[in-house]
């Protein structure tokens, strides 16, 4: 991280606020407005299925019930993958070696097997007869499948590597020059690391953290597969949402509406708290 | 107490190998062109560079004896640095940017943000220290960092082109600053420059640097009088002649002779002012006894002049006003006749 | 053991995925329209019989292809509801039909039976062997014809079993016993036959649930009744029992 080549601490002029780049003139425009409408049309066709005029079917136990757990478990998920994901995402940052792009690439699989498969995986790993799930039942009496801490380890294995990519970039591209100024100025290395390298990434690691969060909270394949599905102790809402379209549409569409309106609320509240201040003034 | 510096590194191409001794009070500036090493030279003083060989002492302490011997990391080398990017941290106020330094050698909060706030208003910026870097200007950021750099009291000051990004008008005010706050530093002072007027206006002394090897160091009125290197001449706008003493001639590497006047001999290097070499359109007569025909290079402004680039006989570049290039009918192509006299060309050993 | 490319698609899948089959469905649809085909949505569990049926059925039609489409029977019965341009629909559930056409056949039915590890380890006899404390074992969730019919049967027999898992679908559930995370389940017959790495453990027939497999012509075309009519034919029957149907 210490980058000192010659001249290297001379150069690129800091951009002071990210307006520069919002110049896209009326194409630019258009192409926006469709990615808007994109996103946002088929959340509108959820919200005109939904039963408004059963409202009691928003806030049944079961749905509460789920909501809560689906929370929890995507939080415990997020913060595990970022407690192993951030060592490793350093490591992976430090440099380019082929042991290195090796363990990227291995980061990165569950990015594109199927949910499901990553269920079969855990289960031949960690589930009863699994390769490590086996002896540490038999010496341990740890069980992950069918249990909250089954959710918890599938929903952190697809949410890793959406934390471990975007921390790895976010401390790829940050400019070591800052560090070096820290240590001209007496900071020790840990010093360095605590108060300039860390707060300065923040943004960064926090954006990692909600992606993370996010794709645990809409984790589905996985759960199902390793976890189960049991109301109470491992339904999530996905999961809820699933079962419930097999027989009552309505249902998994207020599920649905549930889901989606308090995730948004919870990723607008985060995004304004966790945005840089001192922008706008 | 000196900084000795007598080492060598390799970096990418570069080959960089220093022999130099800058005493406290002293303000050395680094010049050189882009890629000779300068940089390079500041950030192996401050330790995040580490040598191949040779020594870095500062007051009889050693600080790097190259791979194998002591080491002293940047944190303990109480060094000052400031960058041309000021490099303030983003995420602190101008305030804490300036305590950071105290704060990581274990000063309690209040008593650095005291000193630091004491340290704001000496450059002038004490109502600034609750912004964030990004809200100031160029030159506010440079007198934060050089704030930040003295708020430690470090034994050694390192500038690498402080002005570089600082716009013209501000540019001049903050070069007086920061003279100012380099005679009230009492320890070593580097100062690398781009800028010619940078480098003499804050300098002592000036050591040229070209290519990784230091090609002159003299103080800058020797440097403005006697420069020893193409680049350096070009740096304060003269031209370098290199030749030998044949009589009162200056014979030059083609064969070419100037009459420069008795009293010299050997190897020796020649001045001459852009200014001294007069043109003219008809081959003029009388005095000067170096006179000869030339074609245009080509033609800039500079300023209110223009410099004409004059190929031929010994290649010089001459300054002439505006109205002389419509008298002349001076264009790039053109022939001209130049005469030079004998005592406006400065003759010193090589 | 199950594997996964055997399951059908938007059994697997998330629902985003579904509306993409949906799409795929009704573009080819579209596309199909005017030709000689026809379009039989048909219940995951009569994948192997429909193929046959089918492949029998243009035999008898020359000039005619029959697309057999194969997904859960809410999927399939949601895509119909949605527009997917369907000729003839094989349902599992008569509930799932009822919401598509009130006018529907039964062309056979399917019964339960406990699935176990190959050779049956834990000498399971029958339903009231899945309330034992030592065995884990799970159904199909109540919302999934599979589920609903099991719980009918634990009833019947007068045994409570916990489920630790409501399994989404029956392949799911027989994925689990062959990967050995769960000891045993209920699921269909026609599930377990041909399986590898699972048993079967016949239920008593008092205690048993029948499956009903109603299919109805959704189409005006008389090719869509033919094939209904085709599908209750003994040729087609004889097809249905070979996959571990019975007749209706």
């Amino acid at each position: 991280m210490s980058s000192s080549r010659d001249n290297a601490l001379a150069k690129a002029k800091p951009n002071v606020t990210s307006r520069g780049v919002d110049r896209s003139g009326f194409l630019g425009g258009a192409l926006a407005t469709i990615a808007v409408l994109f996103f946002l049309l088929p959340l509108i066709g959820l919200a005109a299925r939904a039963p408004w005029d059963e409202p009691g079917r928003f806030f049944a136990a079961p749905i509460v019930e789920a909501l809560l757990l689906s929370l929890g478990c995507a939080t415990a998920a997020a913060f595990l993958a970022a407690l192993f994901g951030l060592p490793l995402a350093m490591w992976l940052a430090a440099r380019d070696t082929f042991s290195r792009r090796l363990v990227r690439v291995l980061v990165t699989l569950p990015l594109v097997m199927p949910p499901v498969v990553v269920g079969v995986a855990l289960l031949a790993a960690y589930g009863r007869n699994g390769l490590v799930g086996g002896p540490a039942a038999d010496a341990l009496g740890i069980v992950l499948p069918y249990s909250i801490a089954g959710v918890v380890i599938a929903e952190a294995y697809v949410a890793m590597p959406f934390f471990v990519l975007a921390a790895e970039a976010g401390l790829r591209g940050f400019d070591g020059r800052y560090s070096d100024v820290a240590a001209t100025l007496g900071a020790s290395r840990w010093w360095r690391y605590r108060s300039v390298v860390l707060p300065m990434l923040l943004p960064t690691f926090a954006a990692a953290l909600v992606v993370a969060w996010a794709r645990a909270l809409g984790e589905f394949g996985a759960t199902v597969t390793f976890a189960g599905n049991l109301a109470g102790s491992t339904r999530t809402m996905p999961l809820a949402i699933f079962v419930a379209l097999e027989s009552d549409l309505p249902a998994a569409v207020a599920l649905s509406l549930v889901l989606v309106g308090v995730s948004a609320t919870i990723l607008f509240c985060l995004r304004d708290r966790w945005l840089p201040r001192g922008r706008s003034r | 107490m000196t900084l000795d510096l007598q080492f060598r590194l390799e970096r990418g191409a570069l080959e960089l190998a220093v022999d130099l001794a800058i005493a406290s009070g002293e303000t050395l500036a680094v010049v050189g062109p882009n890629g000779a090493g300068k940089s390079t030279l500041l950030t192996a003083v401050a330790g995040l560079l580490r040598i191949g060989e040779g020594r870095i002492e500062h007051a009889g302490r050693l600080l790097d004896g190259g791979p194998g011997a002591g080491f002293v990391p940047p944190e303990e080398r109480a060094v000052g640095c400031v960058f041309q990017d000021a490099l303030l941290f983003p995420h602190l106020t101008v305030l804490e940017n300036v305590a950071f330094g105290l704060r990581a050698r274990g000063v309690e909060r209040p008593a650095a943000r005291q000193r630091a706030a004491e340290r704001l208003e000496r450059v002038g910026l004490a109502e600034q220290a609750g912004w964030r870097p990004a809200e100031l200007s160029g030159g506010q950021a440079q007198r934060v960092a050089l704030a930040r750099a003295l708020a430690t009291d470090p034994a050694m000051l390192l500038l690498d082109e402080p002005l570089a990004n600082v716009d013209a008008t501000a540019r001049l005010e903050l070069r007086r600053e920061l003279q100012s706050h380099l005679t009230e530093f009492s320890g070593v002072r580097i100062v690398v420059a781009h800028d010619a007027i940078d480098a003499l206006a804050l300098a002592d002394r000036v050591a040229v640097l070209e290519g990784g090897k230091i090609t002159q160091v003299a103080t800058v009125a020797e440097i403005c009088s006697q420069p020893r290197s193409r680049y350096v001449a070009d740096l304060i706008g003269v031209n370098l002649l290199r030749g030998r003493m044949a009589g009162d001639r200056l014979v030059l590497p083609g064969g070419e002779s100037l009459v420069v006047g008795a009293g010299y001999s050997g190897e020796v290097l020649a001045t001459v002012h852009p200014r001294a070499i007069a043109l003219y359109q008809q081959r003029p007569e009388g005095s000067p006894r170096n006179v000869w025909r030339a074609t245009i290079g080509s033609l800039e402004s500079a300023g209110d002049r223009v410099r004409v680039q004059l190929a031929g006989q010994v290649p010089l570049v001459a300054e002439v006003t505006p109205a002389a290039v419509a008298d002349l009918e001076l264009g790039v192509g053109g022939e001209i006749w130049l005469a030079l006299k004998a005592t406006e060309i400065t003759i010193y050993p090589d | 053991m199950v594997h996964a490319a055997e399951q059908p698609l938007a059994l697997r899948r998330p629902w985003p995925c579904r509306a993409l089959t949906l799409l795929l469905a009704a573009t080819s649809g579209c596309r199909d329209a005017a030709s000689d085909e026809l379009l039989v949505f048909a219940a995951a569990s009569t994948h192997a019989p429909m193929r046959a049926i089918a492949a029998e059925f243009e035999a008898a039609h020359p000039g005619l292809r029959v697309r057999v489409h194969v997904a859960g029977t809410p999927t399939l019965a949601m895509q119909i509801r949605e527009g997917a341009p369907a000729d003839v629909f094989v349902a599992a559930d008569e509930r799932q039909m009822r919401r598509v056409t009130p006018d529907s056949r039964i062309v056979a039915t399917n019964r339960l039976t406990i699935v176990t590890a190959a050779n049956n380890p834990h000498g399971i006899t029958g339903l009231a062997d899945l309330a034992r404390p030592d065995l884990l074992v799970a159904l199909c969730a109540p919302e999934v014809p599979a589920g609903r019919y099991a719980r009918q049967a634990c009833e019947r027999a007068g045994v409570s079993v916990s489920s630790v898992s409501d399994e989404p679908n029956v392949r799911a559930l027989l994925a689990k016993v062959a990967l050995g995370e769960l000891d045993a389940g209920v699921l269909y017959e026609t599930d377990v036959r041909g399986q590898a790495g699972v048993s079967g453990v016949a239920i008593a027939p008092g205690h048993n649930v029948i499956a009903h497999y109603p299919a109805a012509a959704l189409s005006e075309r008389s090719v869509a009744r033919d094939f209904v009519a085709y599908l209750q034919t003994s040729e087609a029957r004889s097809r249905f029992a070979g996959a571990g149907f019975l007749a209706p």
